[in-house]
């Protein structure tokens, strides 16, 4: 009997113990969390807050930090950036590059891409050797002669200087070639016994199965053009071709004070930020499917 | 017979080398416009005198290689991108090791969590340049908030031995959402089996981390810690904005140096040189990192088998 | 191996487009190809010709829009000008901006910064004027100014307007101060000078300034003095006379022992000085001398700098302000310690570049010979309060005038001061090379934790005269 009393209390006990135990591993990773996550936006956070703070009173004395912070809401600030600065107009011109960018990147380099995987060439070998070996290049390496190409071409200053550069892209191709090759040649050769021309399958039929990969490549790009800096910075002199990122660095040296500076930030980013939380789910499947695939 | 079912291969494979090389035509043109064009003068003006504004004149051989050599700003860019590749690698994959691992659950928040780690990310470079300059400037808010424990104020910025680190610590704050992501995923698709498995042996939480969690993800690990090696090779948009070099040249990195030679003092043939040299690196550390991930292909293939013999 | 060649040799192709590209011959000095005097400019069609500038302040662009509008209605139907209006960064200079175009051409009339002139002549970038501007047109201008628009014998570029640096200062704090009686360290008493020969020197500026530093509450000052401008050159243009004007050597091209010199050192020192003795800011921004400015949908808060320490060109940043308009005044730039006195000046002007046509010279040289007419000078320097680049106006501009209470008889002091001292910026065709990197040394100067003047110094020094060495110019 006695024994039987002390097995249940010992079968008990790491049961109960293992639950409680998970229970608290569970809680502190909570509690982990909401620090660190805390800690991670509050950047952020003091940007869209301080944003909202209309005092003409510029950092170069703020004693405390209570100073930083609105005492009364107000949309000075923001007004004052779109008035100005034409941030409108930079706002539409980075959209402009950004969708234009990504087209053209789509067609080239799915075309492409599609050709490697499906259609055997002579000299495919070759090229994708050659892809292989770019893709090792990095774009920093080749900025001033690029520059030099791109202005000899009487490209400079227009909108075209800072999408063409970008059409084809190594890595963009390969990614789509893999992608494709994973499609089942029958239903290729279904289309072609069809009498299709090879275009009009690679439109009407390759390009509707491909959803996920476009959306990938459209996602990583589109955002990659938006915050880009460095190549519009130097291609871009005129100020009404600027992109937003060269618009607010330039605002740094302008900004009446504190507020009017992170609201410009703010603006820069509140569209981007709302254009993820739409795409939230394909952006971070592409990001994540990155690593995956190279398994 | 025989030559009749030759003739048809041809005219089949003339087919395929038309429509194949049509659909890579853009894809060319763009990228030997574009691509091949630029490495290769950047090849040929490393070894010119190649001014912006007077042009060329004359080859002057290995002469700005030599230059270089005994350059000291170069030295100390050289210097500062491999400080900055140092800590910001394992730094920035640590952290997103640890984040992944702390959000990977389906519990109620935890996607908003995740937002949370990834919300830099979606700011651009640019914009967390600028703000962190405010936050580091001498009366900005990081010195504030030392001020309220005590703690006199920091150069940050204006000091040349906490400059760099000023600018690592912000780079690793930006980019751990991405690299989260990704570890995430890898996280995810290590086959809770194995957990179990190692469980019933007697394993302990680290334990399992040691011996089920690392060896899963080692690919996919070595992957992001290759992408965060060759993103942090190319720092520039934070120095550029931020310090442009400074202070005493202690955040001038490789990039920036190519841009300050080439573009600020229009020496197009010595910045070629430069550039020439970084991506001579590139393509060797790639050439490196792709040996090293088909190393750990192969090592990973081999434990497999040695899983598979044993069960 | 066919592949590889064809490579190469496009290569080759593509490096003769860049090598190529020669320029127009440049017209000797004597030969005269511009309209005399009072000539009219006749054409058959209308000429178009291209205008660049950076952006100014509020007042500066309104006159700009203003005056090309009325330019484009005089000469409608034989030419017409449009402008470019350049956006000035902080790191990215406008010089360098222009740099980044020439690739792509330049535009035929170019607004510049003075002491580049040496550099962009030098380089082939801009072409002389003085075979399209009469003599009698030019001597109406400063000789300083002519001098800063000449390279090698040759007229390059013409100005406007100038502008020179004072120490402006809240006249309702500087009474409050002088009410006090205070006196130097050496017991004489501090007073507003009254000529150019009793300026303040750079010392008893320092003494004062740190005297009228006063504490607002709650860790805020008021501080004597801002020294705040652009990261790209202010500091040199406005601390250069420390040098005693051998800051690039004999053949300006030598900043080793001459920018690293002795007076160097006295001059970084002096910087550092300002802030050890919480004389300046070092953090400042540049609205410190009138934050406590009050116009419409603006409210003020504080001033914090007592003096501020600027070009002209911000007048009319203070006139904007009901409060801040009636209280400022000025007083001459400082004399260097040992007694010899040097005003910087020197300001933007006018130059054609070298991818003007050589057909539509004649018309881009009528443009700035209008921009530059009596009448354009004048209204330019009252509507943006910079001093005229023309002798005669100082008679006639009421302002100007001797014994003029116009804001105090701040602008007679300004006139009094060029005609005394004025010193154009440092003339080198290594200016592009020398300049930032000297105003960058300054800066870390005065804003790093703990700098190492003379390491600054010298290593500014080293560079500058490395680019010199690499860009071929000695």
């Amino acid at each position: 009997m006695q024994n039987t009393g002390e097995c249940v209390v010992a079968v008990n006990a790491p049961r109960g113990g293992a639950k409680a135990r998970r229970r608290a591993v569970l809680a502190a990773q909570y509690v982990a969390n909401i620090l660190l996550g805390i800690l991670f936006i509050s950047p952020l956070l003091w940007m869209f807050v301080t944003a909202f703070n209309p005092i003409q009173a510029l950092d170069s004395q703020i004693s405390s930090i209570t100073e930083f912070l609105p005492r009364t809401l107000s949309l000075g600030n923001f007004k004052a950036v779109f008035t100005r600065i034409p941030m409108v107009r930079y706002l539409l011109n980075t959209l402009l590059y950004a969708l234009g960018t990504v087209v053209l990147v789509l067609l080239v380099n799915a075309l492409a891409g599609y050709a490697l995987a499906k259609i055997p060439f002579r000299g495919r070998g070759t090229v994708i050797m050659f892809i292989v070996i770019m893709l090792t290049i990095p774009f920093e390496g080749i900025t001033l002669s690029l520059y030099m190409v791109v202005s000899k071409l009487q490209l400079l200053n227009s909108p075209l200087a800072v999408i063409l550069p970008s059409a084809m892209s190594c890595f963009y191709i390969f990614m789509f070639r893999q992608f494709f090759s994973g499609i089942p040649n029958a239903v290729i050769e279904a289309a072609e016994i069809d009498g299709c021309k090879p275009l009009t399958v690679f439109f009407r039929v390759v390009i509707p199965m491909a959803t996920p990969v476009f959306v990938t490549v459209f996602i990583l790009e589109f955002f990659g053009k938006w915050s880009d800096y460095y190549w519009p910075m130097l291609t871009l002199t005129d100020s009404a071709l600027w992109n937003i990122q060269i618009a607010i660095a330039d605002f740094n040296s302008r900004a009446e004070h504190y507020g009017q500076f992170m609201a410009a930030l703010t603006v820069c980013t509140l569209p981007i930020v709302i254009l993820f939380l739409f795409l939230q789910k394909y952006y971070i499947q592409g990001i994540a499917t990155q690593g995956i695939k190279d398994m | 017979m025989l030559q009749t079912a030759n003739k048809k291969i041809s005219a089949r494979q003339r087919r395929y080398d038309l429509t194949g090389w049509l659909f890579c035509l853009p894809a060319v043109v763009f990228g030997a416009v574009f691509l091949i064009a630029p490495i290769l003068l950047s090849f040929t003006f490393s070894f010119t005198d190649y001014h912006m504004l007077r042009g060329l004149h004359a080859f002057v051989g290995f002469e700005n290689y030599v230059e270089l050599f005994s350059d000291a700003v170069f030295g100390k860019a050289i210097v500062n991108t491999v400080k900055f590749v140092v800590f910001v690698v394992p730094l920035q994959c640590g952290l997103a090791l640890l984040l992944a691992l702390l959000v990977n659950r389906t519990a109620k928040g935890f996607g908003v969590f995740k937002l949370a780690y990834f919300a830099p990310v979606i700011t651009s470079m640019t914009v967390v340049a600028l703000l962190f300059m405010n936050f580091y400037d001498a009366n900005g808010l990081f010195n504030l908030l030392l001020g309220t424990v005590g703690i006199d104020a920091q150069g940050f910025l204006h000091d040349p031995r906490q400059a760099m680190y000023s600018i690592i610590f912000m780079s690793v704050w930006q980019g751990a959402g991405y690299q989260m992501i990704i570890l995430l995923a890898a996280l995810q698709n290590v086959q809770p089996e194995l957990y179990e498995a190692a469980g019933l042996d007697g394993a302990n939480g680290w334990q399992k981390f040691r011996h089920v969690t690392l060896p899963g993800i080692l690919s996919v690990g070595s992957f992001v810690l290759l992408i965060t090696l060759i993103g942090a090779f190319k720092l520039f948009t934070q120095p550029y904005i931020m310090t442009q070099g400074g202070p005493d040249n202690s955040t001038m990195t490789v990039v920036l140096y190519i841009y300050e030679r080439g573009m600020t003092d229009k020496l197009i043939g010595y910045g070629s040189a430069i550039a020439m040299l970084f991506t001579f690196a590139f393509i060797l550390a790639s050439a490196v990192g792709k040996g090293g991930s088909r190393g750990v292909a192969i090592y990973r293939r081999r434990r497999d088998r040695y899983i598979e013999e044993m069960i | 191996m066919k592949k590889v060649c064809a490579a190469v040799l496009a290569a080759m192709m593509a490096l003769c487009l860049f090598a190529c590209g020669g320029s127009d011959p440049v017209a000797g000095k004597d030969e005269f190809l511009g309209l005399q005097d009072g000539e009219e400019f006749t054409t058959d069609k209308e000429i178009s010709v291209s205008f660049i500038r950076p952006r100014g302040n509020d007042a500066q662009e309104r006159w700009w829009t203003t005056t090309v509008d009325a330019f484009n209605t005089a000469y409608a139907g034989r030419i017409k000008v449009s402008s470019e209006v350049l956006v000035r960064g902080d790191n990215s200079s406008y010089e360098q901006q222009i740099g980044l175009r020439v690739a792509e051409g330049l535009p035929d009339v170019m607004y510049m910064d003075g002491p580049y002139v040496s550099n962009w002549a030098y380089n082939g970038m801009i072409v002389p004027i003085d075979n399209y501007i009469t003599k009698t047109y030019l001597s109406d201008f400063m000789d300083y100014v002519i001098d800063q628009g000449t390279y090698n014998e040759r007229l390059y570029a013409l100005s406007i307007v100038d502008s020179t640096i004072m120490v402006f200062y809240r006249k309702s704090y500087m009474n409050a101060f002088l009410q006090t009686n205070p006196k130097f360290s050496d017991g004489s008493k501090i007073e507003l000078p009254s000529s150019p020969e009793t300026a303040w020197t750079f010392n008893q500026l320092a003494e004062i300034a740190a005297k009228m530093t006063s504490s607002l509450g709650g860790g805020k000052y008021r501080y004597g003095l801002n020294i705040a401008g652009d990261k790209t050159e202010w500091m040199s243009y406005a601390f250069s006379p420390m040098w005693g004007g051998n800051i690039l050597g004999a053949d300006t091209l030598t900043a080793t022992g001459n920018l690293n010199s002795a007076k160097g050192l006295e001059a970084g020192n002096y910087l550092r000085n300002l802030r050890l003795k919480n004389a300046i800011n070092p953090s400042a921004g540049g609205t410190d001398f009138y934050d406590d400015g009050v116009k419409e949908d603006v409210a003020g808060s504080e001033c914090k700098a007592a003096m501020y320490f600027t070009g002209t060109q911000n007048i009319t940043k203070f006139n904007e302000f009901e409060n801040i308009a009636a209280d400022w005044d000025a007083t001459y730039y400082p004399r260097n310690n040992d007694g010899s006195y040097s005003v910087p000046c020197g300001g933007w002007t006018l130059s054609l570049s070298k991818d003007c046509a050589l057909s539509k010279r004649v018309a881009a040289v009528e443009f700035i010979k209008y921009l530059t007419s009596a009448s354009s000078c004048q209204s330019f320097a009252s509507q943006t309060a910079s001093p005229p680049a023309r002798k005669s106006l100082y008679e006639s501009m009421a302002e100007y005038k001797e014994g003029s209470a116009v804001q105090g008889g701040a602008y007679v002091r300004i006139k009094q001061q060029i005609f005394k001292a004025a010193t154009p910026r440092t003339k080198t065709i290594a200016y592009a090379e020398f300049s930032p990197l000297l105003a960058k040394a300054l800066n870390e100067i005065v804003s790093d934790v703990n700098p190492n003047i003379k390491d600054k110094l010298d290593t500014a020094a080293k560079t500058i005269d490395n680019k010199i060495r690499q860009a071929s110019y000695k």
